[in-house]
């Protein structure tokens, strides 16, 4: 067993040896985590929001505008940001230090009245500098904010009338009996279909990311270890490998390569709090590993140069990270976008379902690099091992 | 000086020769960055009925009150504008999720409307894509919030009334009347909320609408990525030739300008022809520089302007390739520092999006220092370039430390 184990390390090590040779290789790989976990802390500790969004009330005097603004509570959505005057709030919205302001307008309490008496008041002016979704989404979140005062305001008004003359009802018992329910739990519960992953309020879009970078880096890792096998196989150092043992070789060492950035992702996914299980991660990373060894091996048979290759990948990583969801999920081309294995690995780690769509794209990918590497590339390389044949 | 005019020259010559290869790599890169870029842009112009966010609705929606409750959903209120809600069955929603066509999608409990009506309130529960790391959850999240605030609020109200009614003995008439006006109120209130906010869309000053904030932040992006199609030219693996020039008095200094020089050139004019196009044909993407470059004279300004951003990228990334001493680790310097430094800049996600002090961090990388020039210098405004300069000289002066280094025949 030990000498097996030993063996093993030995092969392990042999396929490995180019890149770890590579001291800048394993710096990269190094700092991986180290990044990783500062960033996380920087996210954790401070505020951060989709929208940043100054508050600031007309009438600094206006107790019940100011109650409002201190009741603002930021989320990963808005981050909420006090503000003295209505200047500043305009110029921090022109000068992009904040994408909107939100103005309550002088005598809240009094237009809240006009509007229950049928009025036509406007409460909040909002300072855009754009109309996209996140703010129209925003300005549900204004409603939100002042519905409760409109809300009261309703109640008060209708239970006054309803009442008989002769009944004399205090603002307080009104209030007493309003506030009895203010405590119900939320109607509508948020929920994954997968029931591991971690509640939305947990989840930071921008430490969630992380998981998708740490792919595209891994993907990268496998290419470079598909060019270095290139550029061996072109000094000759496989000739006396058929190109069948060769292809073995090369996909051995893509995976290898993989693996050991593998171990560096799980750390920094761990460091990062994106990690679900263990299982669901080792698998999940070793399906990703397969997948993306037969990959470069596809792209290597194509590109057959290291130069071609090295033209290639900014293309192949820009596609990786807008294609794949890292940052954006878009929907626009899905027979590209399932040949891409980190959008295979991203999904598959929320989705336990997708683990066999990536054991048959490691066997379909296998057997594409099988046929190019045999057929086509065959042509190309000589080989020892056929000249002797 | 007529030796370093003979290795300009020669250096002029090699480019040229390998431009052809040079102009096909970026072409490609760039039509994919504008492909890229104009999904991105459509995605969030919500005014298109194509880029709503869908969600789905599953359960038991036959009751009269919620039947209706969900048709004035769909054709009165604002949301409808930028979400759009399906009926269908769980199987589906759940398939439809997976694929992607659906944000998210609603189950409804059986006798929903009932459980509200008499307090006992069964939740629905929202479903969400389990997708990775993007928006929708915590978008979707935030409304969901919100309706469940305005379902509460209308819930206080309504209960805290019929108690009071009890308490002071209201006969049930009067009550059940009082509460359907205050139900009436409450579902005109919530349909027309737009009325009580007023949204005005301020000048752009400094800061940047959506589109045009990603058109100069895959500006700079693709001024990274056209570098690396350079990559042959660039990458030095052997310094025997740098030893002989240095042996024959053209010293690294020297070297390396007439290195950077041909260099600059391939990505100045790839940087000039793309402004200009846009700035031409690019009225249709709603870019703010497209109304104020419109003349001869604008599009010769814009150009100049566009030299200390060209200038720094391409600086940035030529110190980058002398410290490569083969093509495949420069490869992977480049792209992991082009994608590490655009992320930490802003162009992926908007800088805002980040806490305060990665935004400072930011401000001092030489790609946010290229942005914020670009983003004023379209437009046609004097931009301060000096943090643009301190950036060109460092990288210069960097590069020619590297490859003095290099000559002594040590590797970095």
């Amino acid at each position: 067993m030990i000498k097996q184990l030993k063996k093993a390390f030995v092969w392990y090590y042999m396929l490995n040896k180019r890149l770890i040779k590579k001291i800048g290789f394993l710096l990269i790989l190094a700092t991986i985590p180290l990044l990783t976990f500062s960033f996380t802390n920087f996210v954790d500790t401070e505020e951060t929001g989709i929208l940043r969004i100054a508050l600031v009330a007309e009438d600094a005097e206006d107790e019940s505008a100011k109650e409002i603004i201190a009741d603002c509570e930021s989320s990963t959505a808005f981050a909420f940001e006090a503000m003295d005057s209505v200047e500043d709030a305009r110029i921090a919205v022109e000068n992009g230090s904040v994408d909107a302001a939100w103005i309550f307008s002088t005598d809240f309490d009094g237009k809240v009245e006009s509007i229950v008496d049928g009025g036509d008041e406007s409460l909040v002016t909002v300072y855009a500098v754009d109309d996209g979704i996140f703010f129209r989404a925003s300005r549900e979140k204004i409603f939100s904010v002042f519905l409760p005062k409109i809300s009261y305001a309703m109640y008060v008004s209708h239970t006054s009338d309803m009442l008989p003359e002769e009944a004399t009802v205090s603002e307080e018992e009104l209030n007493e009996y309003y506030l009895k329910y203010g405590d119900e739990e939320k109607i509508i519960d948020f929920a994954f279909l997968d029931s591991e992953q971690a509640p939305v309020e947990d989840v930071n879009f921008l430490t969630s990311t992380v998981r998708g970078l740490l792919a595209a880096v891994m993907l990268l890792c496998g290419l470079a270890s598909t060019m270095y096998f290139i550029s061996d196989e072109k000094k000759g150092t496989y000739s006396w490998l058929t190109s069948k043992k060769r292809l073995t070789v090369l996909l051995s060492s893509n995976f290898a390569a993989l693996f050991m950035a593998g171990v560096f992702v799980a750390v920094s996914l761990y460091l990062s709090h994106n990690f679900t299980s263990l299982l669901r991660e080792t698998v999940a990373l070793l399906l990703f590993a397969l997948c993306a060894s037969a990959f470069c091996a596809i792209l290597g048979a194509i590109f057959g140069s290291v130069g071609r290759l090295s033209l290639v990948l900014p293309t192949m990583l820009l596609a990786s990270l807008v294609l794949c969801p890292v940052f954006f999920n878009i929907n626009i081309a899905k027979p590209i976008q399932v040949l891409l294995p980190p959008y295979l690995y991203l999904y598959a780690v929320n989705d336990i379902k997708m683990v066999k769509w990536m054991v048959l794209y490691a066997v379909c990918a296998t057997a594409v690099a099988y046929i190019l590497y045999c057929v086509v590339r065959n042509k190309e390389v000589p080989s020892l091992s056929k000249k002797r044949g | 000086m007529s030796k370093f005019i003979r290795y300009l020259n020669a250096q002029l010559k090699r480019t040229v020769k390998v431009y052809p290869v040079i102009l096909i790599f970026t072409c490609l890169i760039t039509a994919c960055v504008m492909v890229l870029l104009s999904v991105l842009l459509s995605q969030n112009n919500s005014k298109e009925a194509d880029t709503k966010i869908s969600v789905g609705l599953v359960g038991d929606t036959s009751e009269s009150y919620l039947d209706i409750g969900i048709s004035v959903i769909k054709e009165f209120d604002s949301t409808k504008y930028y979400i759009e809600l399906i009926e269908m069955e769980q199987d589906e929603a759940e398939k439809r999720l997976l694929s992607g066509e659906l944000m998210g999608y609603i189950v409804v409990p059986e006798d929903f409307v009932e459980s509200i009506v008499s307090g006992e309130n069964k939740h629905l529960t929202y479903y969400t894509d389990n997708s990775p790391a993007t928006f929708g959850p915590t978008i979707m999240n935030e409304i969901v919030n919100i309706i469940s605030d305005l379902l509460i609020e209308a819930q206080s109200g309504i209960y805290s009334m019929i108690d009071v009614g009890e308490k002071y003995e209201v006969d049930d008439e009067t009550v059940d009347d009082a509460v359907n006006e205050l139900n009436l109120e409450y579902i005109s209130t919530v349909l027309g909320r737009e009325g009580y906010y007023d949204v005005q869309f301020i000048g752009i000053g400094n800061g940047l609408g959506f589109t045009d904030y990603y058109f100069y932040a895959f500006f700079t992006l693709l001024l990274m990525l056209w570098g690396m199609t350079c990559i042959h030219l660039r990458i030095r693996t052997d310094m025997s030739l740098p030893r002989l020039l240095k042996s024959r008095g053209v010293g690294a200094t020297s070297q390396v300008i007439c290195d950077y020089i041909p260099y600059f050139i391939i990505m100045y004019l790839s940087a000039v022809v793309l402004a200009l196009l846009c700035a031409k044909f690019g009225k249709g993407m709603g870019l703010a520089f497209t109304e104020t470059v419109t003349g001869a004279g604008d599009y010769f300004m814009l150009a100049v302007r566009l030299v200390p951003a060209v200038a720094v990228i391409s600086a940035m990334q030529f110190l980058l390739y002398e410290m490569s001493t083969n093509i495949i680790s420069g490869v992977l310097l480049q792209l992991v520092t082009t994608v590490g430094l655009a992320y930490a800049s802003g162009f992926f996600y908007p800088l805002s999006y980040f806490p305060k002090s990665v935004r400072t961090v930011a401000e001092y990388l030489p790609t946010r220092a290229v942005f914020n020039y670009a983003s004023t210098a379209f437009l046609g405004k004097n931009s301060d370039a000096l943090m643009l300069f301190i950036f060109f000289v460092a990288f210069i002066v960097l590069s020619v430390a590297v490859r003095t280094y290099r000559m002594r025949g040590d590797r970095v």
